[in-house]
């Protein structure tokens, strides 16, 4: 197989660009990728200050890289879940990742972790409040990241998903016709309320294979394993299912993805009615002061329950 | 060359695999594409690393080759 654009020995075909590319080449075609994606949902711009939510598996790793390669002010956030084992070995990546490419371009490396700051890791919080260990560890995820980002004064918070994982998202919930997720599903969301980061997912236009690939290719060490909470997730049943279609038909999931980003930005101006709605239901937590629909956000409430429930 | 001196003594492919992390020996020369179908993955869920190199789906691999079937899909 050969390069498309310049003939020499191909390291990876991509069918649904009916292409292949050569390192250099698909270094290239990753990075403009990204570019695009910023650019034309405008995520940010070369003066922001970004926080990149960094796990130590491949996708925020290789987003980290190519921000910091793109010329971009990106900082790292790690949160510590407390799982263990696995969090102390995709902790190690990131650290490492930090010490080295981070340096490299002066970005900074912030961690937090839950065990310090709850008194327990998220398997332990799950179990209290009686919630799915995923569930609780998005609701927790979402929370620090989106408090980090506003009390350290970053302009934008970037996410790692990738066109699978919005792909899958979008399929699970047009699934259970959750349409209110619908409106939440654009990789460019508007820091509506104060109190409210911005955030941004600059990998959508990328497969989860070529973010692999990415990895690979520059030798970003990541965790390989899975997390051990994820096993029998809904997310990798959908994930399997749409890369079954996308073998038969190349281009089935940034189509699928792709296609319905173009139908919400046609169907109404999304910013401005979501930071309107935002608006008119968020305000701040009677605690913590977060943005909330109800009095004591999701966050403190379930934290609450979490400590009422190690008093038992 | 007899078939069972030739099995005998002649290494075999090593193909590491994750989740769960295993070993299998396969009989080359075989290409990408062929040894992903004969152990039933599909080419959008993984990558075929050899050595420290990624290869593609028309590549052959030969039995003196050590190679990574690293699956690229997560759960978060």
């Amino acid at each position: 197989m050969k390069c498309k654009k310049c003939k020499t020995k191909a390291v990876i075909g991509l069918p649904r660009h009916n292409a292949a590319f050569c390192k250099p080449c698909f270094n290239e075609f990753v990075h403009d990728q990204v570019a695009r994606a910023v650019k034309s949902e405008r995520m940010f711009g070369p003066k922001d200050r970004i926080l990149v939510a960094v796990s130590g598996g491949k996708d925020s790793l290789a987003l980290w890289d190519i921000l910091l390669k793109l010329g971009y002010r990106a900082d790292g956030l790690y949160v510590d879940l407390g799982i263990a084992g696995y969090s102390a070995r995709s902790r190690e990546k990131v650290e490492r990742f930090a010490e080295t490419t981070g340096k490299r371009h002066q970005a900074t490396l912030l961690i937090h972790t839950v065990q310090e700051e709850e008194g327990a890791g998220i398997r332990e919080l799950a179990d209290l409040v009686n919630r799915p260990t995923c569930s609780a560890c998005g609701t927790i995820k979402r929370y620090q990241f989106n408090r980090a980002a506003v009390d350290h004064d970053y302009d934008v918070m970037a996410t790692g998903h990738n066109l699978d994982d919005e792909a899958a998202r979008l399929l699970g919930n047009v699934l259970h016709w959750q349409e209110e997720y619908l409106e939440k599903q654009g990789p460019s969301l508007p820091a509506s309320v104060e109190g409210f980061a911005k955030k941004v997912k600059p990998l959508y236009r990328l497969a989860e294979r070529e973010l692999a690939a990415y990895a690979v290719l520059n030798r970003i060490d990541y965790i390989v394993e899975e997390c051990p909470m994820a096993k029998g997730s809904k997310m990798l049943l959908y994930k399997d299912v749409l890369n079954r279609l996308e073998i038969e038909s190349p281009g089935t999931k940034q189509s699928f993805y792709w296609g319905f980003l173009d139908k919400q930005a046609k169907a109404q101006p999304a910013p401005v009615s979501m930071a309107e709605k935002d608006q008119a239901t968020l305000h701040p937590c009677s605690l913590c002061h977060q943005p909330t629909t109800a009095e004591i956000c999701s966050y403190c409430r379930m934290m609450a329950r979490a400590k009422a429930g190690s008093l038992r | 060359m007899p078939i069972a001196w030739r099995e005998a003594y002649h290494p075999l492919m090593r193909v590491q695999l994750s989740h769960p992390e295993r070993q299998v020996e396969v009989k080359g020369p075989k290409r990408v594409r062929e040894l992903l179908r004969d152990l039933n993955l599909i080419q959008e869920a993984y990558l075929v690393i050899r050595g420290d190199d990624l290869v593609t789906e028309d590549e052959l691999l030969k039995d003196e080759d050590e190679v990574e079937v690293r699956p690229v899909i997560s759960g978060g």
